[in-house]
Parts: structure tokens; sequence; C-alpha cells
């Protein structure tokens, strides 16, 4: 049990409605100067915009102008979102607070609406030395793992103003006798720690798929009124897994999920669509369009976008 | 303390394929350097035998390498059929400290580097050495430390010395065209990163002495000196 007191629990009804956004790759800037009127917003990987050379380095980190202007560019007609790959919020032998402030640093200057991270760990602080997995692995479901999580959530609120959203992870190994299932454990951590949830039913439905488990009662047992963005993506196989591939159109199954999010969740503010910078040729200027104005149409349909119009 | 030692042991069993073989026939023994509860041992038993493991392998395989090929696409092309042979002994040194581009280009180029006699691939010197100076000039500028008097080049200017010509050895490779024909002879290409995009321009064989000669610490006392002087790519203190 952790004992340590929180930030204030934030207010995520009073976060901004922002409507339907795409993740930026490299491949984004033509479609975008085109067709910036798809997108209400964008969501960036603000460690793609620099270098980061090592918890040694001074400084560590060093900005990649061209990305940088092209960022302060699209922040000037667009709102954005932070969403970063670089915490490893749940290594166990470290918690990067130089990460942190660097976060913080481009919140204050690029106005975020919100930043996110992964719920996973994929670095490991070794004997003084820092290792990188290599990969994204799923941290356990257990109740050791949630106390962790609940201090580091507390943390992260502390040195970074605004809401911090997690999101649910892929996990292609499924671990035996975990103390709670997913849903519970996503709950407790944004109940307890005070971040929101940022759900990417894409991942929901790589699990299901691949450890044979209904994706629509997983969404159910969720509490989302802790959703506030929610990723659609493509996947692909990959010897004999469904991988989030984020290679191309949204699947069938994973619209519908989006749909049932959207009907339930009171706080949803934004839905993400994600593809990797190589399907950008497969799925073309047109394949994206249609892929926001699908995820459109479900933020059209949620209730409080119909109760605001008809009120 | 189990926590951290199940995550190093579960990213250790992904990465190294002699452990998660030997974590599968006998996991007692293969996971008894880590300090795990009997639950925590029991998991990474499944887990090595999940078909999700493989997945997992190729996700750690693929994202090693497209960082790799990513920053020195020519130098994986240059090694063809060995690629695979030799970032496996290359990843076979242990976990990098992290994924990003340049370090992990940096390390990857310093162990062909230190194998290069070993491996006998025609102009992989040559290829790996442009392929990282074009590299560093692409990221941005560090801050210099203070040199010691003398002259030095412009830090965003790198030399590469080619053992044939640049060009058409650069677009062979690029090609995937043979290079076996390729007629020696001393080469100099400067790489230049000062307007922002890099630009490569061959030297002369005096230029490219010359800032061979500033790099390696020395002021000569030449009209080319001066000349590079002039134009900046070399600057005096």
């Amino acid at each position: 049990m952790s004992f340590s007191t929180g930030p204030a629990r934030p207010d995520l009804a009073a976060l901004p409605h922002l409507g339907v956004g795409v993740l930026f790759n490299p491949a984004l800037p033509p479609f975008l100067a085109e067709h910036l009127d798809a997108v209400d917003f964008v969501e960036v990987i603000p460690d793609m915009f620099w270098e980061d050379r090592g918890t040694g380095a001074r400084p560590r980190y060093l900005e990649r102008a061209g990305l940088v202007a092209v960022l302060e560019a699209l922040g000037a007609r667009r709102p954005l979102t932070c969403h970063s790959v670089g915490l490893s919020i749940g290594s166990a032998g470290l918690f990067d607070e130089a990460h942190l402030a660097q976060i913080a640093a481009w919140h204050a200057r690029f106005g975020f609406a919100w930043h996110s991270d992964h719920l996973s760990f994929s670095r490991m602080g070794v004997e003084g030395h820092e290792h990188h997995a290599g990969v994204s692995l799923a941290v356990p479901y257990d109740e050791e793992v949630l106390d962790l999580l609940v201090d580091r959530v507390r943390a992260v609120r502390r040195a970074v103003p605004g809401t911090f959203l997690l999101e649910n992870n892929v996990a292609y190994v499924a671990l035996p006798e975990q103390d709670m299932e997913e849903p519970a454990f996503l709950n407790a951590l944004c109940a307890r720690g005070g971040c929101g949830l940022l759900l990417d039913v894409h991942n929901v439905y790589c699990n299901a798929v691949n450890h044979g488990f209904d994706a629509a009662d997983f969404v159910d047992a969720l509490d989302l009124a802790h959703v506030v963005e929610v990723h659609v993506a493509g996947g692909e196989e990959l010897l004999g897994m469904y991988t989030d591939a984020h290679s191309g159109a949204v699947p069938e199954p994973v619209w519908e999920l989006l749909a049932r999010v959207g009907d339930q969740a009171p706080n949803l503010r934004a839905i993400t669509f994600e593809f990797h910078e190589s399907a950008y040729d497969r799925l073309g200027a047109a394949g994206i369009r249609a892929q926001l104005e699908r995820a459109r149409t479900v933020w059209e349909a949620r209730p409080a976008a119909v109760g605001s119009a008809v009120g | 303390m189990t926590l951290y030692d199940f995550q190093r042991a579960l990213a250790d069993c992904v990465a190294d394929g002699s452990l998660r073989d030997a974590a599968r026939q006998a996991p007692d023994t293969a996971l008894a350097g880590y300090a795990l509860s009997p639950r925590e041992r029991a998991r990474l038993a499944a887990a090595v035998a999940h078909p999700g493991m493989p997945v997992t392998v190729g996700l750690y395989r693929a994202n090693r390498l497209t960082v790799i090929h990513g920053s020195l696409p020519l130098t994986c092309t240059l090694l063809g059929d060995m690629l695979r042979a030799v970032v496996d002994a290359y990843w076979a040194h242990g976990a990098p400290p992290d994924l990003q581009h340049a370090s992990e280009a940096a390390r990857f180029a310093e162990f062909l580097r230190a194998r290069l006699e070993v491996l006998g691939v025609p102009w992989l010197a040559e290829v790996l050495a442009f392929e990282m100076a074009a590299l560093e000039l692409t990221l941005p500028a560090a801050p210099q430390p203070p040199s010691a008097s003398g002259a030095r080049l412009h830090p965003r200017v790198r030399l590469v010395r080619f053992g044939t010509a640049p060009d058409v050895l650069l677009a062979r490779v690029a090609a995937t065209q043979p290079t076996d024909d390729l007629v020696p002879a001393e080469r100099w290409l400067l790489l230049d990163g000062r307007s922002g995009a890099v630009e490569a321009r061959e030297l002369t064989t005096v230029m490219g002495w010359t800032l061979a000669a500033v790099s390696a610490g020395a002021t000569p006392g030449s009209a080319a000196f001066d000349a590079l002087v002039a134009a900046g790519v070399v600057s005096e203190r």
C-alpha cells in the first residue's frame, strides 16, 4: 500500500474537447500542409524532436532544429498533445526526473493540452549503468507494481503541470498468476494515482485476438470516466500473432470498440489515428482522410456531442 | 528488489536466445543469477515458452535493426548477407544504454571498425566513415569544448578519405551493384554541414592532405591551408 500524498485530483471534465487528430510522423508534413482541415489537433512524440545524449550528458537534450520548426508551425495552427515514449514509468530500477523536467519545459513552451506516456518498461538501471530493453514490455498487474506506479504517477503530476494520461499496453506474452485483470489494474491506477487513461483500443483488440478474450468485455470492465483520449490504428499478422504495427487502416472491430467507448466515456476529449510513416504510401492522403472522417463520425455521435447539438 | 530482477531477466530473455533456450529447458538453473520470487520464476518460465515470445523477440530485433539501418543504410547494404551474423555478434555484446539513433550508430560503427580486417568487406571502412560523418552533421550541434591553440576543422565539416572514387562507390552501393572492379586511388571527400543541409564535394589531394593534417592537430603553412581558412573550413586560434 502506498502512503504518499498525491497532488489534487485532475478535473478531466474541464479538459478541452479537442476532437479528431493524428499522431505526427515524418511522412505527415505534406499531408498536413494540404489537409489540415481534416484534423482538430496533432499529437507529437516529443522524443523524436530531440537527441537524448544520455543521463550523464550536459546538455542532455539537443533539439533537432528543422523538426522543431515544423512543430512550432503546427502549434500555431492546431492544438498539440504530447505522447512521450521515453519515461519507462514501469521500470523498477530507475525513474528519470530529468526526462520529466524536459517534458515540463516543452509543456510550458508548446502549451500541450495534456501529456501522456506508456504503461510499460523499456529501460533498466543495471549496476550504475542504463540498459535499454529494445522493446516495450508490459508490467505485471500486481499490487506491488500498482503501488510503485501510483507513486510514480503522482511524481509525474508534481513535476509536470497539466493532466497526465497513461496508455494501456499491448503484450504478446501473457504472464500467469497476476493479482489483477488489466481493467481492474487500470481503474485502480487512475483512481489512486490521479492520471487519466489513454485507451488504445487497437492494443485492446490485439491482446483480445492474441490471448482469446472479448474486447468488448474488457472495455465494459473499465471505468470509462478515466478515458480522456482514444488511439485507433491498424495492425498485421506476424509469426502467428496479430501485432500493433500501425501499418494501415483501422480494422472494423476496432471501430466498433471506439464507438462503444464513445458512447460511454463522459470525459473523452480526443480520438487519435496512429500510423507508421512506412504506411503513408499504402494509405495515401485519401486513405488517411477516410480514417479521420470515420473517427469523426464516432466523435460527433457521442452523447456529449449529440446532447450539445440538440440543446 | 525482485521486481527489478524480474524485469532484467525478462529483458535478457528477449535479447539473448541462448538464455531464452536455457530458461525453457531448465528455468531454475538458467535464471539462478536473478533474485526472483517463485512466482516470478514461474512467470519467466511461462513467458519464454509462450507463443508470443517469438513476436516479442522479432520486434526487439526489428527495433534495434531499424535504428542501425536508418542511420547506416549503405553500410548495411555493403554487409549484404553478412548483416544478420554481424548484428547478432554486435547484439551478443549486451544491451545498449539507449536506442538513440546517433549513439547506437556510433556503437555499431565502433564495433565494425574493430573488425574491418576480419570482415574483409571491400570499401567498408570508407562507406562507414562517410555515413558516420554525414550522420554527425545531421545531428544538432553539441557545445564544443574549449580547444587548444592552433588550427581546427569547422565543427560542421567532416573529411573522409576514400580508396576509390567516392561518387562511383556510393552510387554502386546504393544500387547494390558490384564494386569489385573499382580502381584504387586516394580521394578525399569534404562533407559540409554549415548551411544546415549536408553537402559533399571532392577535394584535391593537396587540400585533402592539408585538412587531414589539421584534423591531426597540425597547422601547416601552405597556400592550401590559407585557402581552407579563407573558405571557413578551417579556423585558426
